[in-house]
């Protein structure tokens, strides 16, 4: 029988108080913890991502979209650009490096992306096995791609039309062959298809006026059919007279590396007005993202902190009233030969013991709250959460309970302490 | 050996006594004896402890208490003074057995399950170990108190009335009981009460129907 045993019974005679306290203090934890956890991944994400990409150029439409359909690929492109007008941005002095990305299928959720060699470079992806594509239709896949589809080097699939899994718009006619597959580089690129870009200019070439009319009657699809698939407008442009077939070539977007920080200035509204694609700035848009995420973040974190006050609160009530009911069993310490910091530590323990499996609860809480989301993320964008865990911030944490525990427990806790016991006993 | 001297205790000017001396020797039996607001509670208070003499002294092997310091006054009473108080009062959330166990914990010492079943033998509570204090009789409880009382092995024992509550059959064997567990350890057992039935019983008596002034 020692004092946190007597502490652990004390508690367990009342499990219904020491339920709801430990709860609330749990609730609040819990909120705050694993806003946090989303925070962070989230930011992680982003920022491993955005790879110091300078600019993205494609069709005019939201900028936001643009930017979270070519760097995240979780969001619809917004259409499509002319490849002669990219072209001329990459000659730009101002320039200093362009990626094209030509988007269209999928292949079990998986983008197909159309691009050159310098895309995985900016990941700094390296391949695990195989190599990189090299003839059209030969792919290199991202090792999420390679474990969740279990496609090996020199397996053939046929993408699917536009970016759902589920679509039955199947390039049956014409398949692509694993090359090489990547390591995992955790970022974006784990969950693409990478292949050539006139690879898929060649599939819907191919594919294309065969199917368009049947597209039509297809609802929503078809309009992703339209918009996001390269090279899909011939008519409009077949009869432009010089380089008829490059005018002709269509790309989603185009990845922007600025030569010097003056390009910043200039560039995006030289594109903006004179041309008719847009420009968005990844960082731009992403801190608009972020400003908009801040105020959810915000209103959370103030409904969490809310509740944690009010635990404290709930605590200082359950053990002023606990206190009020045992004050013969706390003078029955005392006579015992128990010493007055015994009995302040015994209510002090109490206080303290329900904060700190409070905070336990709420975090495994968290956990298993991020366990869940990152599946439902997974299957929905591709995009999982890894380590869960923060010691530092989870250290605060514990010390924000504890503190709670103790202002709500130090002054029944002094009170127990003062106790006169003659009196006390005597009546 | 217990002495008390010349003790003086007030609540106020108006509500103030002064004690007989008394001398107790290993193994006495005292019946400290009174009407109802004549002062026994706080004499036994005094002796306990639990309160400070204004004057006076109170001497139990040698100590005087009563000028001890707070924090080592709680330890030497917890080891020295076993109280059987008139409410019986125990840590409801512990069972029996371990409501023992805490008062030695308190006094820094340790204690085997069989010392406790052993005491609670002797105190008619064998059956009790694991039970929890909600479930005790009134007389289990107060044979509870006194297991607990003398689970220290102390060198005096106050009894606060014992047997108020009781009718003459357990009045009689409670203080047997009180009596036997004192004789045990040669302790020496101060039993205060207005009860004209235990009068009989004891030789040594004090009365202190003159302490209030």
């Amino acid at each position: 029988m020692n004092i946190l045993q007597l502490t652990w019974k004390n508690l367990r005679a009342k499990p219904l108080n020491a339920m709801l306290n430990i709860l609330l203090v749990a609730t609040g934890i819990f909120i705050i913890s694993f806003v946090l956890i989303l925070e962070k991944q989230t930011e992680q994400h982003l920022e491993r991502n955005a790879a110091n990409i300078n600019l993205v150029v494609g069709a005019k439409g939201s900028p936001l979209q643009l930017i979270l359909s070519s760097i995240y690929q979780v969001d619809y492109p917004t259409g499509n650009i002319k490849l002669s007008e990219a072209e001329q941005i990459s000659k730009n002095p101002l320039v200093k490096k362009t990626i094209p990305l030509a988007l269209g299928d999928n292949f079990k959720g998986f983008r197909i992306v159309g691009t050159t060699h310098d895309y995985p470079m900016i990941y700094d992806a390296k391949l695990a096995v195989g190599k990189l594509w090299k003839a059209d239709m030969e792919v290199s896949i991202g090792a999420k791609v390679a474990m969740e589809s279990g496609l090996k080097i020199g397996d053939k699939f046929a993408g699917v039309h536009g970016f759902m899994a589920e679509s039955n718009d199947v390039h049956n006619e014409s398949q692509y062959m694993v090359s090489g597959i990547y390591a995992p580089s955790n970022s974006v690129l784990d969950q693409l298809i990478l292949t050539n870009v006139s690879s898929v200019w060649q599939i819907h070439g191919s594919h294309h006026h065969g199917t368009e009319n049947d597209d039509a009657h297809q609802g929503e699809h078809d309009e992703d059919h339209d918009e996001h698939c390269a090279q899909h407008d011939h008519n409009e442009h077949q009869h432009d007279d010089t380089d008829a077939e490059a005018a002709d070539k269509e790309i989603t977007a185009l990845l922007v590396f600025y030569r010097n920080p003056m390009a910043a200035v200039t560039l995006p509204r030289q594109i903006n007005q004179n041309t008719n694609m847009q420009a968005a700035s990844p960082v731009i848009e992403m801190n608009r993202l972020y400003s908009l995420m801040g105020i959810g973040i915000e209103s959370a974190n103030l409904i969490a902190y809310l509740i944690m006050l009010i635990s404290a609160f709930s605590i200082f009530i359950s053990l002023y009233n606990s206190m009020k009911e045992r004050k013969y069993e706390l003078a029955l310490i005392r006579v015992l030969g128990g010493r007055k910091r015994t009995v302040f530590s015994l209510v002090l323990l109490e206080g303290l013991t329900i904060s700190f499996v409070g905070f336990i609860t709420g975090y495994l809480l968290s956990i298993c709250a991020s366990f869940f989301i990152s599946i439902y993320s997974e299957s929905n964008f591709h995009y999982g959460f890894n380590n869960y865990t923060n010691l530092g911030t989870n250290l605060i944490l514990l010390g924000m309970s504890l503190l709670i525990g103790f202002t709500a427990s130090v002054i029944p806790a002094i009170k127990s302490m003062r106790t006169n016991l003659s009196k006390t006993l005597d009546e | 050996m217990i002495v008390v001297k010349n003790l003086h205790y007030s609540y106020n000017a108006n509500n103030s006594f002064v004690f007989p001396d008394i001398i107790c020797r290993e193994a006495d039996q005292w019946l400290i004896k009174g009407e109802s607001g004549c002062g026994k509670t706080t004499f036994l208070h005094l002796v306990a402890g639990l309160l400070k003499p204004a004057v006076g002294e109170i001497v139990i092997n040698n100590v005087d208490i009563s000028k001890l310091a707070i924090s080592e006054a709680d330890k030497y009473i917890g080891n020295e003074i076993g109280i059987v108080f008139q409410k019986h009062h125990f840590i409801r959330s512990l069972n029996v057995a371990e409501n023992l166990k805490l008062a030695r914990y308190l006094v820094d010492r340790k204690i085997t399950d069989k010392e406790v079943l052993d005491v609670l033998g002797r105190l008619h509570l064998d059956d009790k170990f694991k039970s929890p204090i909600n479930s005790l009789s009134q007389g289990e409880q107060q044979r509870l108190s006194i297991a607990r009382a003398v689970i220290n092995a102390p060198s005096l024992l106050l009894a606060d009335e014992p047997t108020s509550s009781l009718d003459d059959k357990h009045c009689k064997e409670a203080i047997e009981l009180l009596c036997a567990e004192a004789s045990r350890n040669n302790t020496i057992l101060l039993v205060v009460t207005h009860d004209q039935r235990l009068s009989p019983l004891f030789e040594n008596q004090l009365n202190l129907n003159t302490a209030k002034q």
